[in-house]
């Protein structure tokens, strides 16, 4: 494949409004421009985010261990502006499959291959358009005294499940596969640990200081689950009366 | 006894602080500890550099308790920032 064809050879810049922030993002790869044009904003950068370096681009072919321009650039640029968003706007990557139901999110995480999909999928197949994809891998959670918000990112996984949209965090629900569905509500020193293995990490001691003042704040202002369950979509009737405490029989 | 430089301690909740390394190495399944606040009493001392005997006379001075029950809790402590490779020596 001839590369040349989707990556240009001028550096191209757009505004994209990113978890609420401004960032004047520059690129080169098509496949990145399709990736962030929903977020496409016309209002006055706050942040702007270089052409990532030769340097950044290897670091990133090591990490993913791929060697391709065209899919390596965005995740560059997401790695600038998630340090951005920790630094300076109280916000944090939660690698998590975020949803929303009745205006409220809910996070689901697991490490990868646990089945955050599959569940996520049963609850869609019962809830229907009630159940909304607020982004099914790489959502960010805004941390504020007395309120904390997912949004959606242009980042949202494998299946491109997601929307621009942002919503109040209610709760976050750790994932477990288990051969009968259980839901065990935990409190914020259980959450610490598998909570702060899902958030994207920086590389000096102020910055993970600042992770985990965050994480701190987080765990006082949402509430905590363990969800054992099968992939049967029995599973997600009990994560609707449980955790969403809806009416199963409206749906 | 030193805490290596590149770890830190940072308060969570009301009695609950986490210790952890930073950077690229970090592996978050053994690099990870939950610290109480009496470990985290004991960390700040570390931080300086002291042997048991230091920590054991710290405790029980600012407890009021007898050295040979804080002792063990200071082995334990010992050990558990040893596993996570939080010691220097």
């Amino acid at each position: 494949m001839n590369t040349d064809l989707i990556i240009r050879i001028f550096i191209m810049k757009n505004v994209y409004l990113i978890a609420g922030v401004a960032f004047q993002i520059e690129y080169k790869s098509k496949n990145t421009e399709l990736l962030l044009k929903n977020y496409l904003c016309n209002i006055e950068p706050l942040h702007v985010v270089n052409l990532p370096s030769e340097e950044e681009i290897e670091f990133e072919c090591k990490m993913a261990k791929i060697d391709d321009y065209n899919k390596l650039e965005n995740v560059a640029i997401l790695r600038k502006i998630s340090t951005i968003l920790l630094k300076k706007h109280s916000t944090v990557l939660l690698h998590s499959s975020a949803v929303s139901y009745n205006g409220k999110a809910y996070l689901f995480t697991a490490p990868s291959g646990t089945g955050k999909s599959t569940h996520v999928n049963n609850l869609k197949t019962v809830l229907g358009s009630k159940l909304e994809y607020i982004n099914d891998d790489k959502p960010f959670v805004k941390i504020e005294e007395g309120s904390v918000t997912v949004y959606g990112s242009p980042w949202c996984g494998k299946h491109n499940l997601g929307s621009n949209v942002n919503r109040q965090l209610n709760s976050i629900i750790f994932l477990t596969r288990a051969n009968e569905n259980y839901v065990k509500l935990i409190d914020g020193n259980e959450a610490l640990k598998p909570l702060i293995r899902q958030c994207f990490m920086l590389d000096n001691k102020n910055d993970l200081s600042t992770l985990l003042a965050l994480i701190s704040k987080l765990v006082n202002s949402v509430s905590f689950y363990i969800l054992g369950c099968t992939k049967e979509l029995d599973s997600a009737f009990v994560t609707i009366k449980e955790i969403f405490k809806g009416d199963i029989n409206e749906n | 006894m030193k805490i290596k430089s590149d770890f830190i301690l940072q308060k969570m909740t009301e009695n609950s602080y986490v210790a952890m390394p930073v950077g690229k190495s970090r592996d978050l399944v053994k690099g990870y500890l939950n610290v109480n606040s009496t470990g985290a009493f004991l960390w700040d001392i570390l931080v300086k550099g002291a042997t048991k005997q230091d920590l054991v006379l710290a405790l029980t001075a600012a407890y009021e308790v007898d050295s040979g029950l804080v002792e063990k809790d200071v082995e334990s402590f010992i050990l558990k920032l040893n596993e996570i490779g939080a010691l220097d020596d």
